[in-house]
């Protein structure tokens, strides 16, 4: 067992109870609790809003996946892991301003409220949490197996205990910390993922020798790993597929848009539009492109996702790279905490109080938020102890499935008046559909891309159509989507004068 | 198309936020910002790599040309454009319901919108 290596790992990650603390003393006691429960109070400044936006979309993937790809088939997966460098200008852009006024308006607090509110339907509601509820936790659990099992090999600490000690913490600060606790930690992960990448190179790069030493290195190997599409297989309809899937549509994923209602002001938005960018650049560059220097390094490793981890742990002392790889572990941290409260909502706010009791009072719904997060942590946790063999299958399933269905209702519907109930049900059903259906079944209905690309195509183009076809949306969607506070005001008394 | 479904549509009988205008607006630069960085990208890597012989790549600072212009250069490029995107082209709009009054919101206040005012057609409030 690895101590030296471990020992920095458990101080930096231990480090996030304080912080976890500091929020929640500092969300205690406001008026409304479950909007501080879940949505911190809307009150983020722009470098935790950009921290916690990046955080929670990079995950594990962007710290061991990538580098793992670019090792066993080259530069174009560095190339297809920066198409996601956009993806903060997306998330907290695309919805932008219209959704975080809205959500004031309507005090949304989950990512189904404004389904239910848009919709009207609660076809539309029971679909969009279901789905959540499923597939994040398939994802959360493959977080976890992922980022145990390389901690592991690395460390030698057995995967039991590690799966314990960070799903147990991540469950517990989330929970009792809320949405506040979960940003802080993000930013201090964020700040560890942002300084471990940095670092890398510095490191890495003395180590081999500099630039030309990486030149004549990387000259040496297989020539497929250096061109286009070459062994990556990035040709023209894969390149466009990622910038649709890792760009485009994240916008759409739950944990990363309830973001987009969190921040203070215009103000915060703004700084973390224009710093998102830079900041992913360097996640994804810090670590994936370290993919080509381990082949230069270990040109013969046997398990491909190992040689980031192994390449840290033999080129530096063992304290700096356990500080290192401790981003990986915080990424995944950051992605899991954002996910168990977006599921906590769903299934408290959305699907409880949506469908079974309506009048449940805000401090009751703050406390049932608290101990759901704890089951779904708790659940989490051991799903991640005993991998159940139908995972891999929801997880391939988890994030194109959901993007696929969710992207057009969200952004379509945020700024198209004629998208209604009708449209909304079909493209989350056809999107998904056709997702699975292309990526299991029938490959030709992909056109040779990754399959979420055409099927939000698809989803689109059902949800254009269901707009000029079915019933419009009422006139209280209309006046509650377009309208100022007064005319909404004005709506409600009328309502009430009518009935 | 049904005539009436239009004639709804075309509501003005309440007022519009003009603040969601500017919001549109601004997610139509993010969606350009996006498809630039994409179409730059791709045509830049595919151009100068696609499909040719692995023995013609060459290489500058340890990087395979292709990878340098777009993985470096279009990158770096593009981290620093959003600084401009929005200094020049986002407007800074109050979140609040009604803007210009803070969290709290007051029941007698007449509605003002701070900075922006008049922007994207606000109606007249109808039937009051």
């Amino acid at each position: 067992m690895r101590w030296d290596i471990a020992a920095p790992i458990i101080i930096l990650l231990g480090a996030m109870a304080p912080i976890a603390y500091y929020a929640y003393s500092k969300s205690k006691g406001a008026a409304d609790q479950t909007g501080n429960y879940y949505l911190g109070g809307r009150s983020l400044g722009p470098w935790v809003l950009i921290f916690t936006v990046l955080a929670s979309a990079a995950s594990a993937g962007t710290f061991i996946g990538t580098a793992g790809l670019t090792y066993s088939q080259g530069y174009g997966w560095v190339w297809g892991a920066l198409m996601q460098m956009p993806s903060a200008i997306l998330a907290l852009g695309l919805l932008g301003k219209k959704y975080a006024i809205v959500a004031r308006k309507l005090n949304l607090l989950t990512f189904t409220d404004f389904f239910k509110e848009r919709y009207e339907s609660r076809a539309v509601t029971f679909f969009t949490a279901v789905g959540m509820v499923i597939f994040l936790v398939a994802y959360m659990v493959a977080q976890f197996v992922g980022g145990a099992r390389v901690l592991q090999s690395i460390t030698g600490i057995p995967y039991w205990a590690l799966v314990v000690v960070f799903a147990g913490m991540v469950a517990l600060y989330t929970s009792f910390g809320g949405f506040l606790a979960a940003a802080f930690t993000d930013a201090a992960q964020g700040i560890i993922m942002f300084l471990g990448g940095i670092a890398l190179w510095v490191v890495v790069l003395t180590a081999v020798g500099g630039f030309t030493a990486v030149e004549e290195g990387t000259q040496a190997l297989e020539g497929d790993l250096v061109v286009l599409p070459g062994a990556s297989g990035f040709d023209l309809p894969m390149m466009i597929s990622y910038a649709i899937m890792f760009g485009l549509l994240l916008a759409a994923l739950p944990h990363v848009s309830v973001r987009a209602m969190s921040y203070r002001d215009s103000a915060a938005l703004h700084t973390a539009l224009y710093v998102g960018p830079a900041i992913l650049a360097v996640f994804t560059l810090g670590f994936g492109a370290m993919g080509v220097f381990g082949r230069v390094l270990y040109p013969e490793a046997e398990l491909a996702d190992l040689v980031l981890p192994t390449l840290i742990v033999d080129q530096l002392p063992g304290p700096v790279a356990g500080a290192i790889l401790a981003a990986p572990l915080a990424a995944v941290m950051s992605t899991v905490d954002s996910m168990i409260l977006v599921v906590s909502g769903a299934l408290v706010r959305d699907l409880y109080v949506g469908f079974i009791k309506p009048d449940m009072p805000d401090h009751q719904q703050y406390r049932a938020g608290t101990w759901v997060s704890l089951g779904i942590g708790l659940i989490v946790l051991i799903g991640a102890l005993q991998p159940p063999d139908f995972l891999q299958y929801l997880i391939l399933f988890a994030i194109g499935g959901l993007e696929a269905g969710l992207f057009v209702p969200l952004i379509v519907g945020l700024y198209w008046k004629r998208g209604n109930a009708l449209g909304a049900v079909l493209s989350l059903v056809g999107g998904m559909g056709y997702f699975l259906l292309a990526s299991n079944f029938f490959d030709v209905l992909a056109f040779g891309m990754m399959p979420v690309a055409p099927a939000a195509a698809f989803a689109l183009a059902l949800y254009v159509a269901a707009g000029y076809v079915g019933p419009p949306p009422s006139r209280r969607v209309l006046v509650k989507f377009w309208g100022t506070q007064d005319a909404i005001d004005r709506m409600e008394t009328e309502e009430a004068v009518r009935f | 198309m049904k005539p009436e479904t239009d004639r709804l549509l075309a509501t003005e009988d309440f007022e519009h936020d003009p603040r969601y205008a500017i919001s549109l607006r601004e997610a139509w630069i993010c969606v350009a910002y996006w498809a630039a960085f994409t179409v730059v990208m791709v045509v830049i890597a595919w151009g100068i790599a696609g499909n040719r012989d692995p023995e013609q790549t060459t290489y500058i600072i340890g990087f395979p040309e292709w990878f340098f212009y777009t993985g470096i250069v279009v990158v770096g490029i593009f981290c620093i454009v959003p600084f401009f995107m929005i200094k020049f082209l986002f407007t800074d709009v109050d979140l609040e319901p009604r803007p210009g009054q803070g969290p709290a919101v007051g029941d007698s206040a007449q509605p003002q919108v701070g900075g922006t005012h008049d922007v994207g057609g606000t109606s007249e409030g109808g039937r009051s």
